[in-house]
């Protein structure tokens, strides 16, 4: 077992070898691991020539495309068969799906869906669009992603934020924005819905933009966040940081 | 200059066509301002557009304005449009001296490696995760009155590359000990690919930052506000001064050290003094807004056909014409996408550059001389 | 006016240092004209340069006006010499005034522009070359002629006392010439003192009182021209035969070349 360099959760695998960058991970590194399988999920063309090399060497080799949910769950149920684990995999799935249909079911009692505004990054801005995990878990949470463009991320200017009215705003925390600001720093967004009413949070980048079983306590964490009058205990996953203490 | 306006006749109508057309870029920056402050994605009406601004200016207080149109046009579309003025005016004054002091049309702050110094220094203050982080927090924090890191890391790489120019061409020199303009512009060539590929790098060192480096890089007015421009402000100044004040010798010095000598002119002191000028300038600009090419290049090339190459005129026409381009340019790019994406502005001013770049190397290929 | 003594300069090389000059001596009264001639390489132009202050003075000194040059700033020398360059590079986009005026540089003070002594200055100078037509041309656009009434126009404008001229008429065609080296003696009967570096030896002897001759980085002979412009000096500088014979409107000294000489002296 190996990882990229990138890859930090869960925590237990701090300790597996590296074998690259997840833009360019290292051919031999991988061959000298002499993995059974490899997984790579889909991105950058650079990142899959060498995966098309690794293939060529014989190995076995399973690129996945997760940007939906149900994709992501089809994702886990096909690397449990890859790996043997069907069972445990088809049970985790059971297990999220359920997560999200009670979600679905508790966010049917109200009909309020908030503009939300998810930043990828700053001070360059990057939101995020349409395509993408991001999109379905704000819409899975209750909310609207107030940035219409289809693509996965779209550079957008602080007039355009103004203009969307966002009622919510995302600040995603991670190795894509290191060092945000708090929404209450930016002078000029003042004026949006979000910052009038303190609707702001700083969110894990981990938990929302890398595909995987954390995206559901991204949308139970997010749901809450839009919703605080669907407080309860079995949606209770993580307490998310408060944007006023940076 | 305004003592020369008031001596002989024709003195008198060479000057006036001069500030004239200096008059009309001058205007046209002005209305150019104004109109740019009435566009974007957020709807507004010209109007309203004026309102805002004259509230902006303690006026017009009788009328209301929608708070979220008056921040839009004030606080945003004003500070980008000063931004991208003051920016394209210190490229475009900063490719002047470059130009002169080379005696080469086709230097610019890149040939000679200052922009790619400067932009070496700021992607160190990026990944160095000074401040933790300088990409994001605190390039934004510089906003909030705190201290400005990254233009001073894009200011001393502006000058440490200077230098290091400077003694590579020294080592070539001529005869005399002498700088040798063949010699300075390889060696701002040899500089600048160096730094261009210890950015690279920098950017394979950490993958995570590379989105950012590359953004900024790209150069744009995204997020720029009125900090931005009180940031890059006192070196823009103490650049345009030092450039200003030593305009008529950028004359002497076009026309080679050895004149510029018999003149008068100490012609290495007013040389350093101009490329520290120039790189302050560069630098300044490379700080706020990321790397912006052609103004540097272009605005000077096609302003010497017009009203000639003495600086005294030059420089500032350069200046306004640089800002009014750029200004533009950054128009452009905040609202040529649909949906309210944004291009970065450096992409906008490669774009009209590139081919007014083959153009210049054409014409100045036939003429058989300048480079 | 001019003291050079024991002068040695020259220039380094990325191979090491060639020397141009080997222990130069040459004393200019105040108000003298004077013609530095000599062949092709013999040093002319670097003792001009030397004086200009433009080439590094290896040893011996060179005093202009009781002042060592090397100790003054480059505005102070500008302010007591006057050059006129053989060759000039001129950038596009200046026009013969602002090419002109630009010799009043020394003048004007670090913060102060151009004033309008030096713009009185740059069109008398214009005038004195009979060159203010050419004032709105293009500097750059000019012939190899006009362009060097132009520049003399620029040492006139920078100052009058001393004029280094190096080739200054040249490009110049016969009336042309005749008209530059006119200006040179009335500049010279109203007290200028003037060191022009010539090839055309008899125009040197037409109009320069004294001549020095320069032959392998050392003085070869000075002298007043009656004295010293002979056929037998002549041959030993040139390595030619060449006759000398009086002009016939000044009585002038004024060499002949002799038609297949060189080979004859080479044997």
């Amino acid at each position: 077992m190996a990882r990229t360099s990138a890859d930090r959760l869960p925590a237990g695998i701090a300790r597996l070898p590296v074998i690259g960058t997840h833009m360019r991970p290292n051919i031999e590194a991988v061959l000298a691991q002499r993995p059974d399988l490899v997984l790579q999920l889909a991105g950058r063309k650079e990142a899959s020539l060498p995966v098309e090399a690794l293939r060529r060497h014989g190995l076995r080799v399973a690129v996945f495309h997760a940007s939906t949910f149900a994709e992501l769950f089809s994702v886990i149920r096909r690397v449990g068969v890859l790996t043997g684990a069907q069972d445990r995999a088809e049970d985790m799935v059971r297990g999220l799906e359920a997560r999200l249909d009670a979600l679905d079911a508790r966010l049917a009692a109200t009909a309020e869906r908030p503009r939300v505004f998810f930043e990828v990054r700053s001070p360059n801005m990057l939101a995020a669009g349409q395509a993408g995990l991001v999109g379905e878990i704000i819409r899975r949470a209750g909310g609207e992603n107030c940035v219409q463009d289809r693509a996965k991320f779209a550079r957008l200017g602080e007039e355009e934020i103004i203009r969307l009215e966002p009622a919510a705003y995302l600040i995603q925390r991670g190795p894509m924005n290191p060092a945000p600001l708090a929404l209450d720093r930016r002078p000029r967004l003042r004026a949006i819905p979000a910052a009038q009413n303190g609707r702001a949070w700083f969110v894990d980048e981990q938990k929302y933009s890398r595909p995987g079983p954390r995206n559901v306590d991204a949308a139970e964490e997010l749901a809450l966040l839009l919703h605080p009058e669907l407080k309860g205990p079995a949606l209770l996953q993580t307490k998310p940081t408060r944007k006023d203490r940076k | 200059m305004t003592t020369g306006a008031r001596d002989s006749r024709a003195q008198g109508r060479d000057l006036r066509t001069r500030v004239l057309w200096i008059s009309v870029i001058c205007a046209a920056s002005l209305a150019s301002g104004i109109v740019a402050c009435g566009l974007g994605s957020f709807p507004s009406t010209p109007a309203q557009t004026l309102i805002a601004l004259l509230q902006a200016l303690g006026l017009g207080a009788g009328q209301s304005v929608d708070p979220a149109l008056s921040v839009v046009v004030v606080d945003i579309r004003l500070a980008r449009v000063a931004l991208a003025w003051l920016t394209g005016a210190s490229l475009a004054v900063a490719g002047c001296v470059f130009q002169g002091v080379l005696r080469n049309p086709l230097a610019d702050a890149f040939t000679l490696g200052v922009s790619g110094g400067a932009a070496f220094g700021a992607s160190v203050a990026i990944l160095s995760g000074l401040g933790s982080g300088l990409a994001g927090g605190t390039f934004l924090a510089a906003m909030g009155g705190g201290a400005g890191i990254l233009p001073v890391f894009a200011l001393a790489g502006a000058l440490l590359a200077l230098a290091a120019v400077l003694a590579l061409g020294r080592a070539g020199g001529g005869a005399d000990g002498g700088l040798r303009r063949e010699t300075l512009v390889l060696a701002g060539i040899v500089v600048s690919t160096f730094l261009s590929a210890l950015i690279s790098l920098l950017k394979s060192l950490d993958e995570e930052s590379v989105a950012s480096i590359v953004f900024w890089i790209m150069g744009s007015f995204q997020g720029r506000g009125f900090e931005h421009v009180r940031l890059a402000l006192p070196y823009m100044a103490v650049g345009l001064g030092l450039v200003a004040w030593r305009a008529r010798e950028l004359d002497l010095l076009s026309l080679g050290e050895s004149q510029a000598r018999m003149l008068g002119l100490d012609a290495g002191r007013s040389r350093l003094w101009l490329l520290v000028g120039a790189s302050l300038l560069s630098g300044a600009a490379v700080a706020v807004s990321g790397v912006i090419g052609f103004v540097g290049l272009v605005v000077p090339h096609l302003l010497r056909q017009v009203v000639g190459a003495g600086h005294r005129t030059l420089l500032p026409a350069s200046a306004f014409l640089g800002g009014l381009l750029l200004l533009w340019s950054d128009v452009l790019a905040r609202s040529i996408l649909p949906g309210g994406a944004e291009l970065p502005v450096g992409v906008v001013t490669a774009l009209l550059g590139g081919p007014f770049f083959c153009l210049l190397l054409g014409r100045s290929a036939r003429l058989g001389r300048g480079a | 006016m001019i003291r050079v003594t024991a002068l040695r300069c020259g220039y380094g090389h990325a191979g090491g240092w060639r020397e141009a000059l080997h222990g130069v001596d040459l004393r200019l009264a105040r108000g003298e004209m004077v013609g530095l001639l000599g062949p092709n390489g013999s040093g002319k132009t670097t003792l001009l340069s030397a004086l200009a202050g433009l080439v590094p003075v290896k040893a011996g000194g060179i005093e202009v006006g009781g002042a060592d040059i090397s100790r003054l700033s480059p505005r102070q020398r500008a302010l007591r010499v006057s050059c006129v360059p053989q060759r000039a590079e001129v950038a596009p986009g200046f026009s013969v005034r602002e090419l002109v005026l630009m010799g009043r540089f020394a003048h004007t003070g670090l913060l102060s522009g151009y004033g309008p002594e030096d713009h009185a200055a740059a069109e008398a100078a214009l005038g004195d070359v009979h060159a203010l037509d050419l004032a709105e041309r293009q500097a750059a656009e000019l012939s190899g002629g006009e362009l060097q009434r132009v520049l003399l126009a620029r040492a006139l404008a920078q100052g009058r006392e001393l004029l280094l001229l190096d080739e200054a008429a040249s490009a110049l065609d016969m009336a042309r010439r005749v008209e530059a080296y006119d200006l040179l003696a009335a500049l010279h009967e109203s007290g200028s003192t003037i060191l022009s570096a010539m090839h055309d030896l008899n125009l040197a002897a037409l109009y320069c009182p004294r001549l020095v001759f320069l032959k392998r980085g050392r003085i070869a002979l000075d002298g007043p021209t009656t004295e010293i412009f002979t056929e037998s000096n002549l041959k030993d500088i040139y390595e030619t035969d060449i006759r000398v014979a009086a002009h016939p409107v000044t009585g002038a000294p004024q060499a002949l070349l002799v038609p297949g000489a060189r080979a004859a002296a080479l044997g």
